[in-house]
């Protein structure tokens, strides 16, 4: 998620079609606490925020808390590890 | 009793319309609740739009009545439905509360930038002034980090604010209230910007709601903070508790030496916080590691700078 000025910039500088081609997205004018995101109710995911974490409680939605670099290893992966050496670039 | 101008007055006995002095009545009320003395003139406002309920019953009340904003703010975001509905099915229930929600706020004079950092691009305020910003992550931002002065305001009175021009004189926009109560001395090397996230959730979980003045011993660079890492370290203190300000010493602006950060030669407080503190508190808020379903970035929005982390890592991996 982001602003929309930024995705703007993101779709100039060809980063959007990166992010697609490797199966993610950025929305844009949209928040975590919002209605929009109950097909992930009762799942596990994971992101870098705590406060991410703690405003989807309410909504069933578990994360494991992580910093950005290493979320985007799990993110294609699929899974989170402890492993070190791929926590930062 | 808060003393106000004549066009205040004017605003409360309903000579600008229903709209302007339902806010105004609200405003008098909160000046009364915090003693403040009058209302002053705010240049900027943020309003925290949820897209909720009660978000929604209280902006179509004012625009029932005729209000329109004095000072346009910029609002949160609620959910992208174009967008998403590229994604999953949204029940027409929901999609009807975005649509009213962009309708009500669009007729009181909004800008409907829909996100959560305006301070980064849109709704940027200069030092001293005086501003009404809702939003977790946008109130200790602008505080701390431009010096611009405003309260902890809800999505709700800083729409009042915006619809009015002013705000009542209290709290954050007084110098005095703005110095730091406790020295934190941050032992950990903050290396990386997810280091602010974890010291923003720890630390009022340690010190409750106090004005904290950080002390970064061992950071390598102690003038070069990513806007990442102030907004994140903001966005955490306001969220597991209620710090709306803060001062990082010898960088922020209120905060040039340890005597102006706290108005005093005195040091009321100390606390150290380590690297054990923070990796603590992620393993008590984070679920176990495993798989996982899906991965979701960006609260608060990520910064142009934190999608490039993302990119690259991707491109380094294909």
């Amino acid at each position: 998620m982001s602003s929309d000025p930024t995705m703007r910039l993101c779709e100039q500088m060809g980063i959007l079609k990166i992010i697609e081609n490797a199966g993610g997205n950025i929305i844009s004018n949209t928040c975590m606490d919002q209605p929009c995101w109950k097909f992930l109710y009762g799942k596990k995911g994971v992101t870098d925020s705590p406060k991410c974490a703690y405003y989807t409680k309410r909504r069933k939605m578990e994360f494991v808390i992580t910093d950005l670099e290493n979320a985007t290893y799990s993110a294609l992966e699929g899974e989170v590890t402890s492993d070190r050496k791929k926590q930062f670039i | 009793m808060v003393k106000l101008s004549l066009a205040e007055q004017q605003m409360l006995d309903g000579d600008f319309g229903k709209g302007t002095q339902t806010a105004m009545k609200i405003q008098v009320a909160i000046a009364e609740a915090f003693d403040a003395p009058y209302m002053v003139p705010i240049s900027r406002a943020h309003v925290a739009l949820s897209n909720q309920e009660a978000d929604l019953w209280f902006v179509e009340k004012l625009v029932s009545q005729g209000a329109k904003c004095k000072i346009r703010p910029t609002v949160n975001p609620s959910f992208n439905w174009e967008q998403m509905s590229q994604i999953t099915n949204l029940s027409s229930e929901d999609v009807d509360i975005v649509r009213r929600t962009d309708n009500a706020y669009k007729k009181i004079g909004a800008l409907m930038t829909y996100d959560c950092t305006p301070y980064l691009q849109l709704n940027v305020p200069k030092v001293d002034d005086i501003i009404s910003y809702s939003e977790s992550s946008a109130t200790p931002f602008v505080n701390s980090v431009y010096g611009a002065k405003t309260n902890r305001e809800s999505a709700q009175s800083a729409l009042c604010a915006a619809v009015t021009g002013v705000v009542p004189y209290y709290g954050y926009l007084m110098k005095e209230n703005r110095k730091g109560e406790i020295l934190v001395n941050v032992l950990a090397k903050m290396d990386y910007d997810f280091d602010f996230q974890l010291l923003g959730y720890v630390l009022p979980l340690k010190i409750g709601f106090k004005i904290p003045v950080f002390n970064f011993a061992n950071k390598k660079e102690k003038n070069n903070f990513s806007n990442a890492s102030l907004m994140n370290l903001g966005a955490q203190m306001n969220t597991s508790g209620n710090v709306a300000i803060y001062h990082i010493l010898g960088y922020t602006p209120e905060a040039n030496t340890l005597e102006n950060a706290f108005q005093s030669n005195l040091v009321p407080e100390e606390i150290d916080i380590t690297q054990e503190d923070l990796d603590s508190v992620r393993d008590k808020i984070s679920a176990p590691i495993g798989k996982i379903d899906f991965a979701l970035f960006g609260c608060p929005h990520l910064t142009f700078e934190q999608i490039e982390i993302v990119t690259k890592i991707i491109e380094g991996k294909n």
